[in-house]
């Protein structure tokens, strides 16, 4: 009985380092902390969408100039903050972000005008939303940054922004192949 | 006359297994002289005990020492394989259970061509639509695709799983939030039905 005792709960022991690590290896948390405020996350989706909506337009007018305005008004705007709304909005303001650093990047194949604020906004976003779950979006913008300070010719830095993207899509790929049949 | 009695011999003479060998040839090789030989040479050691060789020597002390040596521990019972070995292949086991196959790494390699040869496909009509939060989970092509740096290949691959998060987040929100604003209704309008259905002072029949 003792023996049993004692093989059984080495052998739990083991089985809950196992889970544990491979909890912690395959990417736990791609999902979002749920919000607190179920109302204001519904709310500020539903502004997103429709601001998305409007940049769609603006972009197949042509009016990349007013796509860039409508993208800087909203994510320059007040958001309810991450304890409020859990980390889908920090997802949703940096797909923002970098939707609109990707505007204003292809608009010219040098330097983007406001180079400094669009560097500054990025990183803004990238300190100030602290540690968050591996998500593609935070991965783009990481990118995206690398993207920008490429084009400053601060390649150090850049490299260093990349690798944080690429590591970040290769957690999120890493737990995408583990969850197809 | 009487016969010459014969000289007394000792239990261990040879003599007496040469005649009892003599005896049984002389009967057919009827019997068995087994037990009865045996019990001389028993007699025989006893009287005189012979030395044992170094090889049969080494043998028996071989065998005292391996009936009297202390019982060990056996290997699978050892503290260490106990609290080191059996978590580490449960560890091991767990982890190659959610390894991806090469099946998987080819489904998703060729998952990534499929969103880079799309991104370029449709880059190369015109300035996409944004998917939007609530969109389904197909990765689009937007802004960028034509000089798609590795992140933005690898967004793409991605793009669609993170919006089908995301719109779930939302989704799952709106859902909780109409259940407490039911369930808030449903305890407030509770009472006034109560009180309506409750006899009053005008009276319920």
């Amino acid at each position: 009985m003792n023996n049993f005792l004692r093989w059984s709960s080495g052998c739990a022991c083991g089985l809950v380092a196992g889970i544990a690590l491979a909890w912690t290896m395959t990417g736990n948390a791609r999902d979002a902390r749920p919000p607190q405020d179920r109302d204001a996350l519904v709310a500020l989706a539903q502004l997103v969408e429709t601001e998305h909506r409007r940049v769609d337009l603006l972009v197949k007018a042509g009016d990349h100039a007013g796509a860039i305005r409508a993208l800087e008004q909203l994510a320059d705007g007040t958001w309810p903050s991450q304890a409020r709304v859990g980390e889908a909005a920090v997802w949703m303001r940096h797909d923002v972000v970098g939707r609109l650093i990707r505007l204003e990047l292809d608009r010219t194949e040098g330097m983007p005008t406001g180079f400094d604020a669009l560097l500054a906004r990025t990183e803004r976003r990238l300190d100030d939303d602290g540690a968050l779950a591996p998500n593609a979006f935070t991965a783009r913008l990481a990118g995206l940054q690398g993207e920008l300070l490429e084009r400053a010719d601060r390649d150090a830095a850049a490299l260093e922004s990349y690798e944080i993207a690429l590591e970040m899509n290769r957690l999120l790929l890493d737990a995408l192949i583990k969850e197809q049949p | 006359m009487s016969e010459p009695t014969p000289p007394q011999r000792g239990v261990v003479d040879d003599g007496w297994e040469r005649e009892l060998t003599a005896g049984q040839e002389a009967a057919g090789e009827h019997g068995d002289l087994d037990a009865d030989l045996a019990m001389l040479h028993l007699l025989r050691h006893a009287r005189a005990p012979e030395a044992l060789g170094e090889d049969a020597l080494e043998e028996v002390l071989g065998q005292v020492r391996a009936a009297s040596a202390p019982a060990s521990t056996p290997w699978w019972r050892h503290r260490l394989v106990r609290w080191v070995a059996v978590p580490a292949c449960a560890g091991l086991a767990v982890a190659l259970i959610v390894r991806p196959g090469e099946g998987d790494r080819a489904t998703v390699a060729a998952t990534a061509a499929d969103a880079e040869h799309a991104a370029t496909e449709s880059a190369a009509k015109e300035p996409t639509a944004s998917p939007g939060v609530f969109a389904e989970a197909t990765p689009p092509a937007r802004e960028g695709a034509p000089a798609a740096k590795p992140y933005e290949l690898q967004f793409a691959a991605l793009e669609g799983e993170a919006r089908a998060s995301l719109r779930d987040a939302v989704l799952n929100s709106r859902t909780e939030a109409r259940h407490e604003w039911l369930a808030s209704l449903g305890a407030r309008t509770l009472p006034d039905e109560d009180a309506s259905t409750t006899p009053g002072r005008g009276g319920g029949r």
